[in-house]
């Protein structure tokens, strides 16, 4: 268990947030969109899903009107005007959004940071497989019931893109954000499934605390809404089949929940120490005070029983912010929509905040975006953000029906008025590594 | 911030040897791991060497009531969780953890202080697993119509063709989790994806990890296995990997001025961290303290190296002041090059920059030349040689080295060569493509 918070530690603050979600490209849509409780879960798009069991998602709007946004992400015009990553995929490219976003709200410039004192942390997931080459190749190597490897290597070398390729490496985004900001520090990749971008905030800010950065450009991209993502998640039984009601599949919390969504995008956050911030008289969102990390060590893909894990994440985070359960005045769940998670995280939010936790809003943003894998811990982090700023909590939409064992306050259906100045974020990993992250607001 | 970090466990399975000692041995007599790719028919393509680990048997090294977790690990996985666990063995931290017979260290006595679960954490290195494509073939083979994927075939049959834990097997977080699962590591538990950097990233996070109180031990890492098919195929579009011919064992041939690209390897190694008091108190053997970690970025995307080096330099400065040292206090660096034209040459002048070039500048070898480029494990090998040479102060050379690249100035450690005066402190360099590196600095542990 981490010690006290120590006070001689250097204070890290929040100075630019952007991203390219389902629910919209740009952090203002994102909100609007929370706001509005609305749901950017479709019928997959990208490829012909049909026959997939589970074949709804919630993917970036790439086109105009997609889910319902006025903001879409035109790919190829990104490629244009970053022409290192012309052959980048989909993660990148929202990755490299995000991060302009990010970067140009935190308004640092050439000549407001040093370069090697600025670094990169990102929990981003690798690319999109070259499906159909790959394919093609593969099935190459099949013959009268056999496989071997000689044609599949002559299959690659005729159709394989080399940077295409190169592109789908999970350490691709951070580089490409490490170039556009000339950040030179120590640049990390992490990917523990759906806690990664809450891992890489948390030790982004850890690098900071201890004098190694000023500076870090943390968050996640991620997509694995691709034929063999949906494939890998449908095998596991993890998504919902409610194929004919798109926008009613994801409801954590709700007792007909069935699975989660399998969403995509990139949320991109820009850490900065406190005093490095104020000398430039920065902006500053909010301020990363807590962050909490632990393992089930259980199962691979469920939570322990008794919430161990999920209640050791948000302890180790309060304790590390120094704070009492009862400041906390909103938690963003992990709240997938599965069975289990939902139940688990609620037993463990009780067990952490007692008697105050039927008081404590606790919504689940993924209700509305769909699963962000990677990225989704950034993304929530960023809607915890706007809580702090607006006052307002994103809502829990589809709770329609109570579940017994799920009986703390969802924020169900509505967006609430509600002073915020502590939010918590949750994300807890397939495989079991659970992430706590603790935002406040700076009062001077 | 001055808490003194040791290590007390090491695990390897490298091209070279099976197991700390016989790893040592082989590195430090030259012993080259290049052969002609054994694993599977290459057919024309142009690569046919590579490093691979010889064969074992992972339920030697799996806990009884935990076998059925084999099923669903991939090659990756499984090289990493074998490397993790017989490090986990051999600093004896979790009692009556009895593995098969063929694991190095044996059964661990039930005497052995038990760290709590909640202090016990993983920080691995992993590389983006490539999934098997002889699981995918038939699938495949249904699903394709006149070169192109049949979307309608495709969700049927995907689902029919392939188990329920697919997915599992490739995710990379993977070791760290099984790992976790085995020995109850409830702390921190991380999996580090930044391709060469990861396992040095890894092992300098858990050295954060336990810095700020939040572990007592680490069990840390990295695993990459890129001897398969896409994985080969990559790196030769890419112009990484050499496509001489010639015998295997001349082939990786770092910082000599006939390279022409790395072979590929493969490999995963594990050491344990712990607080110095703890395991004073439990009586651990110590193989070598961590002093120092440092991360740095070329800054250049996915556009080739930086031709001074900057990512490495940056992060070899930075582990310098992390470690609280001057470059006068490094004996010898384990260096990333693999026999890269531009890379090699980067990390030369970056080294040479800080440590200066001449006789005076302290030695560097390449252990690339025997075990080729195992990407997010090569930071974790090499901090297992970095102990070996300690322990038997003497370095391993690097092969091939016959005409010095006068454009790589560094004094390189042939084959034959005397031993180095001091042997102390060592300086690890690691990190390729899209431009991250990391450096860690391991010495000798002196009371």
């Amino acid at each position: 268990m981490p010690a006290p918070q120590d006070m001689s530690k250097r204070r890290v603050v929040i100075t630019g947030m952007g991203c390219a979600t389902p629910l919209g490209v740009g952090v203002s849509e994102l909100w609007e969109n929370c706001m509005a409780g609305r749901c950017a879960v479709d019928t997959v798009r990208r490829f012909d899903a049909d026959t997939w069991p589970a074949h709804i998602g919630a993917e970036v709007p790439t086109s105009p009107g997609m889910n319902g946004c006025r903001t879409w992400l035109d790919l190829d015009a990104v490629r244009a005007k970053h022409p290192g990553a012309k052959e980048a995929g989909v993660n990148v490219l929202y990755a490299i959004t995000a991060g302009v976003e990010a970067w140009k709200q935190s308004g640092l410039a050439p000549g407001a940071y040093d370069p090697e004192r600025t670094g990169v942390y990102l929990g981003a997931g690798e690319g999109i497989p070259d499906f159909e080459n790959f394919v093609a190749s593969v099935a190459s190597g099949y013959q009268d019931g056999r496989f071997t490897e000689p044609p599949v290597f002559k299959s690659y070398m005729n159709r394989l893109n080399a940077m295409r390729e190169l592109e789908q490496e999970p350490n691709a985004p951070g580089a490409h954000l490490a170039e556009m900001f000339n950040a030179q520090g120590i640049n990390c990749d992490c990917l523990t499934a759906c806690a990664a971008s809450s891992q890489g905030l948390g030790e982004a800010l850890e690098i900071i605390r201890v004098g190694d950065a000023d500076v870090m450009i943390s968050g996640g991209a991620h997509s694995m809404l691709h034929p063999m993502g949906l494939t890998g998640f449908c095998l596991l039984t993890a998504l919902s089949k409610r194929n004919d009601e798109p926008k009613r599949a994801s409801r954590p919390f709700d007792n007909q929940r069935n699975g989660f969504l399998l969403g995509e995008g990139a949320s991109i956050l820009i850490l900065e120490e406190l005093d490095h911030a104020k000398k430039r008289g920065a902006k500053i969102l909010a301020e990363l005070i807590g962050y909490g990390s632990s393992c089930d060590a259980f199962r691979l893909t469920d939570s322990h029983d008794t919430g161990r894990g999920a209640i050791q994440c948000m302890t180790y985070a309060l304790r590390d912010a120094g704070i009492e359960p009862t400041e906390v005045d909103y938690i963003n769940a992990h709240g997938t929509s599965t069975k289990v998670n939902d139940r688990i995280e609620t037993l463990a939010a009780k067990k952490v905040f007692g008697d105050y936790a039927p008081k404590l809003p606790m919504s689940s943003t993924k209700s509305m975006t769909g699963h962000l894998i990677a990225a989704a811990g950034a993304t929530e982090m960023v809607i915890c953000v706007k809580a702090i700023e607006t006052g307002m909590i994103p809502p829990t939409i589809n709770q329609e029906e109570p579940d017994p064992d799920c009986d703390l306050d969802y924020v169900p259906n509505v967006a609430r008025r509600h002073a915020v100045r502590t939010a918590m974020s949750n994300s807890f990993g397939f495989g079991g590594q659970n992430i706590s992250l603790i935002a406040r607001r700076l009062e001077a | 911030m001055d808490r003194r970090i040791v290590i007390t466990g090491v695990g390897v399975f490298s091209p070279v040897g099976i197991g700390f000692d016989a790893y040592s041995q082989a590195l430090l007599a030259g012993t080259s791991g290049i052969r002609p790719v054994a694993r599977f028919q290459t057919g024309e393509f142009p690569g046919r060497a590579s490093a691979e680990v010889p064969a074992f048997k992972t339920r030697d090294y799996v806990p009884e009531e935990h076998k059925k977790a084999i099923k669903v690990m991939s090659w990756d996985v499984q090289l990493g969780v074998v490397a993790a666990m017989s490090a986990v063995v051999d600093a004896k931290i979790i009692p009556s953890l009895s593995l098969g017979k063929a694991a190095e260290a044996g059964a661990v006595p039930s005497s052995a202080q038990r760290v709590p679960p909640t202090r016990l954490g993983v920080s691995f290195g992993c590389g983006n697993i490539a999934s098997d494509p002889g699981e995918l073939s038939t699938a495949y083979s249904l699903i394709i119509r006149d070169g192109h994927v049949d979307y309608k075939a495709a969700g049927t049959e995907l689902m029919k063709g392939l188990t329920p834990l697919w997915l599992l097997k490739y995710l990379p977080n993977m070791p760290a989790c099984h790992v976790s699962i085995f020995i109850d590591a409830q702390g921190p538990n991380n999996s580090l994806t930044t391709g060469d950097a990861a396992s040095l990233e890894a092992i300098g996070e858990a050295y954060r990890v336990m810095n700020r109180g939040w572990s007592d031990v680490m069990v840390c890492g990295g695993v990459d296995a890129k001897v398969n098919v896409l994985s080969l195929v990559r790196c030769q579009l890419l112009g990484w990997s050499t496509v001489k011919d010639g015998a295997p064992e001349t082939l990786a041939r770092p910082f000599e001025k006939s390279r022409s690209g790395f072979v590929v390897g493969e490999g995963a190694g594990s050491i344990v961290l712990e607080g110095l008091e703890h395991a004073l108190a439990r009586g651990a053997t110590i193989y070598g303290e961590v002093f120092g970690f440092g991360g740095g970025c070329d800054a250049r995307g996915l556009n080739g190296v930086d031709p001074d080096g900057r990512g490495v330099r940056n992060a070899m400065k930075n582990a310098l002041r992390d470690a609280k040292m001057a470059p006068s206090n490094v004996d010898a660096i384990f260096a990333n090059a693999s026999g890269l034209v531009e890379g090699d040459r980067a990390e030369a002048r970056a080294i040479a920059r800080i440590f200066g070039a001449g006789p005076k500048a302290p030695p560097v070898t390449a252990t690339r030349s025997m075990i080729g480029q195992t990407s997010s494990a090569g930071g974790i090998l090499d901090a297992l040689a970095a102990l070996a040479a300690i322990k038997a102060g003497t370095l391993p050379p690097t092969l091939n080295y016959d005409v010095p690249d006068p454009e790589c100035p560094v004094n390189v450690v042939k084959p034959g060569a005397s031993a180095a005066k001091k042997l102390d402190r060592i300086l690890i360099n690691n990190g390729g493509f899209g431009g991250q590196f990391a450096s860690l600095v391991v010495g000798r542990y002196h009371g």
